[in-house]
């Protein structure tokens, strides 16, 4: 109490009445939370605008005459004919390491009850994307946990990967998991008090979703012990069209304060189809003419701008990264839709997702041969270089060889081992929700699969002899597993560690 | 009528014509105005309608207004109203309101541009800085 009051005599003491020359406006005519200003002469794009009441708006459109607002919240309140201010400030989220574990609005205001955000420290939603000179191309790989992506798609720190998909072929399943396992690999770092170790924090934005939707990815961060190094950042449907196209940019910005101070960052934009639809209602509802399928003309320029503020800065700038996992929404597999192409020509690849995989049981549903890495090997331990370096042309050449053994022909005994193979390692690649794999399984997982240890199992039974060995490994040999994960790669010790290790379990089994 | 963004193009380079320097000039306006009358066939009508609200904003955001909690003597209005005497914005109008709730002080308005002296304004931002905002 004492304390409080100290501080308000302080202010007190500090606080000399001065004029403040205000540059102040009109509503004309507000609607569709879109309001229409007479007067703010001198102000600036995107510069916040005081409604009073706490509610604000943000400038979209400067005419000639008027302005054009979006109103961010509490947009019933504005009447016709009601003053505002021009704040002269840009938009700006509150950031840093007290956002973590926290739900979010995307103007920074706490949803999750736990109280007010003890952070002092502010971003910019809207900042332009970092230079050509302080960035240094992606090396480090940022480990999913989902086999199938770490071995054929890898993706790198800094990197953006478009996870792209008809609705429910476990778009949002990937993003979570990748999230789980950066907050397994920090958590194990923390534990084995390893500083070599970058951490990497998470922002999951939701834009446009059904409230039980985020309700449910909080909930499943949360059980996991994942929330703690993230920040959700939720536009929900019932948020105002505004709110919805804040959101992803409010994300970044958050995002962006781990990279500015050297850590790393991962940003999942879910998903970016809905943000072009509230873009498109909000540019629709200011007047600005429209393009192809209504969307206005700067709908690319406004992904590629968000895009395009991930990076992997170089050491001289600070050596942080911000890996972007945008997803996309497809309407009956149709990819060459317009903001599809969109998106997929900015991103530095994309995990395609399918429907028919989906329901054949193969999950994550991912079409190897329409997903790519931009950025590739470079992206990849060496171990998993050397395990998984064959396995995406392998598989390419299992899905032409089903096609053909689908006709019943006798087929010689390269071909049947090859079908067999393949029909082994889409088996392998079926994963668990939530049940990220360490990147030593995964490498042991493929170095086992690449030396035929799987061949004379039955494929229904493989992933429980995956299993299997995996527990044998980690109740017997966890040094092996350890080694693999310190070297980065296959020495001929851990080799013979692993045949080994393999031999035993095959005479005990 | 309907107004369309011909006439709006139209009464932009009319209201152009009558200017100087950015601020319309009386004469100007009366001759432009007959002109419009006499040549501007059918559309005269909707161009000046346009012209006229363009006038309106002119004048809404040159408009000089003080505000004050009481009201102010005529000695007191004649001597701010000699502070503003020579510039443009004094054709636009002086006007002296009354709101309480500004408690004391002054505001004054020149269109858009609000300098607030009042003490209801000073205890406004007094209670964002005690809040932090």
């Amino acid at each position: 109490m004492q304390s409080i009051l100290a501080d308000i005599e302080k202010t007190l003491a500090q606080f000399h009445p001065e004029a403040h020359c205000e540059d102040t406006g009109k509503v004309m005519e507000v609607g569709d939370g879109v309001a229409r200003i007479e007067g703010l002469r001198n102000i600036r794009l995107n510069e916040m605008i005081d409604f009073g009441n706490g509610v604000t708006g943000l400038a979209l459109n400067l005419e000639e005459n008027s302005v054009g607002a979006v109103v961010l919240s509490g947009a019933e309140t504005v009447r016709e004919g009601q003053t505002v201010r021009s704040t002269g400030r840009l938009l700006e989220v509150p950031c840093g390491r007290a956002m973590l574990g926290r739900v979010v609005d995307p103007l920074g205001r706490p949803l999750d009850g736990k109280g007010p955000v003890n952070t002092t420290e502010m971003n910019p939603v809207e900042r332009p994307a970092p230079g050509i000179i302080g960035r240094q191309s992606v090396s480090l790989p940022l480990q999913t946990g989902i086999l199938a992506i770490d071995a054929v798609i890898p993706i790198g720190r800094g990197q953006r990967e478009l996870i792209i998909g008809d609705r429910s072929t476990g778009k949002t399943t990937i993003a979570v998991d990748a999230i789980i396992n950066q907050a397994r690999l920090n958590r194990e770092a923390e534990l084995a008090v390893d500083t070599k170790t970058h951490p990497v924090f998470s922002v999951y934005v939701a834009i446009g979703q059904r409230q039980s939707s985020v309700a449910q990815v909080v909930r499943a961060l949360e059980e996991r012990g994942a929330l703690k190094y993230t920040v959700v950042v939720a536009a929900t449907a019932s948020d105002s069209a505004a709110m919805q196209y804040l959101a992803p940019f409010s994300g970044t910005a958050i995002g962006e304060w781990f990279m500015d101070h050297g850590m790393d960052a991962l940003v999942v934009y879910d998903d970016l189809s809905k943000h072009a639809v509230a873009y498109r209602q909000m540019s629709l509802v200011l007047r600005r003419p429209s393009g192809r399928e209504a969307y206005p003309g700067d709908i690319f320029y406004l992904h590629s701008r968000l895009l395009e503020r991930s990076a992997c800065m170089s050491k001289t700038c600070g050596g942080g990264t911000l890996t972007s996992l945008p997803i996309i929404e497809t309407q009956t597999g149709d990819v060459s839709a317009y903001i599809p192409t969109n998106v997929i020509s900015i991103t530095d690849g994309q995990i395609h997702l399918e429907s028919d995989l989906f329901h054949q049981g193969i999950r994550p549903a991912m079409s190897i041969g329409i997903s790519v890495s931009r950025v590739g090997s470079a992206a990849q331990t060496k171990a998993m270089k050397e395990v998984a370096g064959k396995v995406k042309l392998e598989l390419a050449q299992y899905y032409e060889l089903k096609e053909f053994a689908q006709f019943g022909s006798d087929l010689d005994a390269k071909t049947v081992a090859l079908i067999e193979h393949g029909r082994r390692i889409t088996e392998l690649f079926k994963q668990n929700q939530y049940s990220p794999f360490p990147v030593e399984e995964e490498v042991v997982q493929l170095w086992a699969a690449q030396r035929g240890f799987f061949n004379n199992t039955p494929v229904e039974k493989t992933r429980e002899v995956r299993d299997k060995l995996l527990e044998f490994i980690r109740m017997r040999r966890k040094d092996l597993l350890k080694e693999i994960g310190q070297q980065k790669k296959l020495t001929p010790e851990i080799k013979s560690g692993l045949e080994e290790v393999v031999a035993e379990y095959q005479s005990l089994a | 009528m309907r107004l369309t963004r011909q006439h709006r193009r139209n009464a932009r380079l009319l209201w152009q014509s009558v200017s100087v320097d950015g601020i319309p000039d009386a004469n100007r306006i009366r001759a432009a105005v007959q002109d419009v009358q006499q040549h501007g066939g059918r559309d005269a009508e909707a161009v000046l309608r346009c012209f006229v609200q363009r006038l309106e904003v002119y004048i809404r955001a040159n408009r000089i207004g003080v505000v004050s909690a009481d009201q102010l003597s005529t000695r007191q209005q004649e001597q701010l109203s000699g502070l503003f005497r020579g510039t443009e914005s004094v054709n636009a109008g002086i006007s002296f309101s009354v709101d309480p709730a500004v408690l004391g002080g002054l505001r004054l308005e020149q269109g858009y541009q609000v300098t607030d002296l009042t003490i209801a304004r000073q205890l406004e931002i007094l209670q964002d800085k005690l809040l932090g905002k």
